[in-house]
């Protein structure tokens, strides 16, 4: 996954400790196989390899169910959030700053569109050439969510699981406590904005301190828009917490690339517990207790 | 606050993901010991009811024992022991003075019973098959039986929906005691036979709300009357006489609402019987489950109940029947009945205390009976309850 993760189980026993740690790498590795765009030989590699070419695949039940979710948040997010929107870093490279001109943002949105997409299981294809799939946005989530699940079952009843934040909790700590979870100050390391008491589920955080360059007094976010191609405006980071960590990790995308007010506005709306950071480092809390 | 779905169609989007589903956990992961101590008392008749000033009737004391085993990761045991010491008075026979309500007559002396149950129970859970086999036995000084039992239950791919079907075969031996002294009971040893059966579906509709439907299906045959009760007709003192056969028929729903914002459950349920012998009953059970804090739970509780009487039931036989069964048994009778409960539980690390009290009031016109002569043998009692359960 390329980033620090941290796994904190209560264990009776070494033993238990060591299964559980197993059954996680195991379980990492098997996703890492799947997912990644990294690995030439990945799923996800291939299908996107064959893009516009007449090669069907034939897609697992897993993958499948992903697929079906990533609709379901187009979907929610009016087409914010579109797992085909990778190809966008290919002209928006956050390592050499430059603004690509509009000619090439609109023939890189001619690859975008997961309303492109054959929604056929047992025929799937890219339909047109260039265009990619990108699970990047999904899948650090969801395997947050299936490691705490995993741990549940060797017994394991009070754990924690970050994937370089992205956390899901199996549980408290063993008196009841719960784990205190900094989120991070956009602009001043290691000096938490606000403290989240989890108990259990997910909390996923998005944010554009991570990544962004500054051009001609511009910053520009490495939140890309699918629809225009340019990125966005929006909130300086947004933490959200949900049963699951994926869809924690969904709801604070779609915060995200919803732009400031609007975003702000979107997350509050769902219903989830959520924190805001605006641009000016005005925090918004949504969290109870 | 909430003005778009996204949480909620995401999150059911996510359910369906297949690492995310909670392996169900049809296997216990520790083992479990449980103990109850339950005293229930039968409240004293009123004077005015019965003819022989015999107003106490039956204080039964129990202990109840489980142990919950798993053996592997597919196998599990359950062991169940219980113990019931009764005593008390209960009633005979009716009888009607001319311009009275019928009166109970009831057993004079004290009757002493020990009832002892044993019950083992294996579950086999294969992923999302469990198969379950049980066997129990009970045994009292002047009775015993034994039953089998056989379970199978399958969820769904998505296991959100849960079929079960079960079966459930029982014999049971009656010896009556001091036959010589009372005419009326059968002198010889007395059997009757039951299978029963049920299907149920479970479903769970969303995250809020769980629901169970259940259809059953139950045939007794053999000695089905109560060799201790008698019936007063036409100027003589016979035994209680009921059909050999009794068929009926149950419809049952369960519903589990649950919400968030008050850290609570609502369980509601609805069960319909019918049987041959012309008994209907409906039964309306409601229960809140509000935990609280530091590992508190209080369950306050009411159940509504009301059943017509069988066929062959009078609250007293004035005339002779052509099928010659004849019962003035209360439980024949039609009643309705409203139980209050109250149950609190305390969890602690690993293990948890229980306390509940029950208050059963029963009556000719209660809930949405209507009897035309109130059985004078309608009970009232209260059940207190104390347990522990342990796991480790």
């Amino acid at each position: 996954m390329g980033s620090p993760c941290a796994l904190s189980f209560y264990c009776e026993s070494e033993q238990q400790f060591d299964q559980a740690k197993g059954a996680c790498v195991e379980e990492m590795a098997r996703l890492e196989a799947k997912y990644s765009r990294y690995q030439p030989d990945s799923l996800i590699s291939k299908i996107n390899n064959a893009a516009g070419t007449e090669q069907l695949f034939e897609i697992d039940t897993e993958t499948w169910i992903l697929m079906q979710y990533a609709t379901i948040a187009h979907r929610e997010s009016d087409g914010l959030f579109d797992i085909t929107s990778g190809v966008l870093r290919q002209i928006w490279d956050f390592k050499n700053p430059t603004v690509p001109s509009q000619e090439d943002i609109n023939r890189t949105l001619d690859k975008i569109g997961f309303d492109k997409l054959p929604m056929e299981q047992q025929a799937f294809r890219l339909p047109v050439t260039g265009m990619e799939l990108d699970f990047g946005g999904i899948v650090k989530e969801y395997a947050a969510d299936v490691l705490a699940n995993f741990i549940g079952e060797v017994g394991i009843r009070h754990g924690l699981v970050d994937l370089a934040g992205d956390i899901a909790a199996a549980g408290p700590h063993p008196d009841g406590r719960p784990w205190e979870i900094g989120i991070r100050h956009p602009a001043i390391p290691g000096e938490p904005v606000a403290k989240i008491a989890l108990h259990s589920g997910g909390l996923a955080s998005s944010g554009d301190y991570a990544r962004c360059f500054v051009l001609d007094d511009k910053k520009y976010s490495h939140i890309l828009n699918p629809i225009t191609g340019w990125p966005v405006e929006g909130l300086a980071g947004v933490s959200v917490w949900a049963e699951q960590c994926i869809v924690a990790g969904t709801l604070a995308t779609i915060a995200m690339l919803k732009g400031e007010e609007e975003g702000k506005k979107w997350i509050a709306e769902t219903g989830a517990p959520y924190v805001t950071i605006d641009q000016h480092f005005r925090v918004e809390s949504q969290f109870k207790g | 606050m909430k003005k778009n779905n996204a949480l909620l169609a995401l999150s059911a989007a996510a359910a369906c993901l297949p690492a995310l589903q909670a392996k169900a956990q049809q296997i216990a992961q520790d083992f479990e010991i449980g103990i109850r101590h339950y005293n229930y008392e039968e409240a004293a008749l009123d004077e005015d009811k019965v003819l022989n000033q015999q107003l106490d009737r039956y204080d039964i004391e129990v202990n109840q024992f489980r142990l919950v085993a798993p053996l592997s990761d597919t196998m599990q045991l359950n062991v169940d022991y219980q113990h019931e010491k009764m005593s008390g008075a209960s009633p005979w026979y009716t009888f009607q003075l001319p311009g009275e309500e019928p009166k109970q007559v009831m057993s004079g002396a004290s009757i002493e019973d020990t009832r002892k149950d044993y019950a083992a129970t294996l579950k086999v859970a294969l992923d999302r098959d469990v198969l379950s086999l049980g066997a129990a036995r009970s045994t009292e000084d002047d009775y015993d039986s034994t039953s089998f039992s056989v379970g199978y239950a399958k969820e769904s791919e998505d296991r959100l929906t849960t079929w079960s079907v079960s079966a459930d075969v029982s014999n049971d031996d009656i010896y009556p005691v001091d036959t010589e002294t009372f005419r009326t009971r059968p002198d010889t040893e007395q059997s009757k036979h039951s299978n029963s059966y049920l299907v149920s579906y479970a479903r769970i509709m969303n995250k809020h709300w769980l629901m169970k439907i259940a259809a059953g299906y139950s045939r007794k045959s053999g000695y089905l009357s109560d060799p201790y009760k008698q019936v007063f007709v036409t100027g003589s003192l016979i035994g209680d006489s009921r059909p050999q056969k009794r068929i009926s028929r149950t419809l049952a729903m369960q519903n589990r609402l649950f919400f968030d914002e008050y850290d609570a459950a609502l369980h509601l349920d609805y069960r319909f019987y019918d049987d041959d012998w012309g008994i209907q009953s409906n039964t309306v059970d409601l229960a809140w489950y509000q935990n609280l804090d530091a590992g508190f739970q209080i369950v306050p509780s009411i159940r509504l109940y009301e059943q017509s009487e069988a066929f062959f039931y009078e609250s007293f036989h004035t005339e002779q029947r052509a099928d010659g069964n004849y019962s003035t048994d209360y439980r024949l009778s039609e009643y309705g009945a409203v139980t209050y409960g109250l149950k609190i539980t305390k969890a602690f690390e690993n293990w948890a205390l229980m306390l509940s009290g029950e208050k059963y009031y029963s009556g000719g016109s209660t809930f949405l009976a209507d009897a035309e002569s109130e059985n004078p043998a309608l009970l009232d009692f209260t059940l207190i309850s104390v347990g522990v359960d342990f796991t480790f």
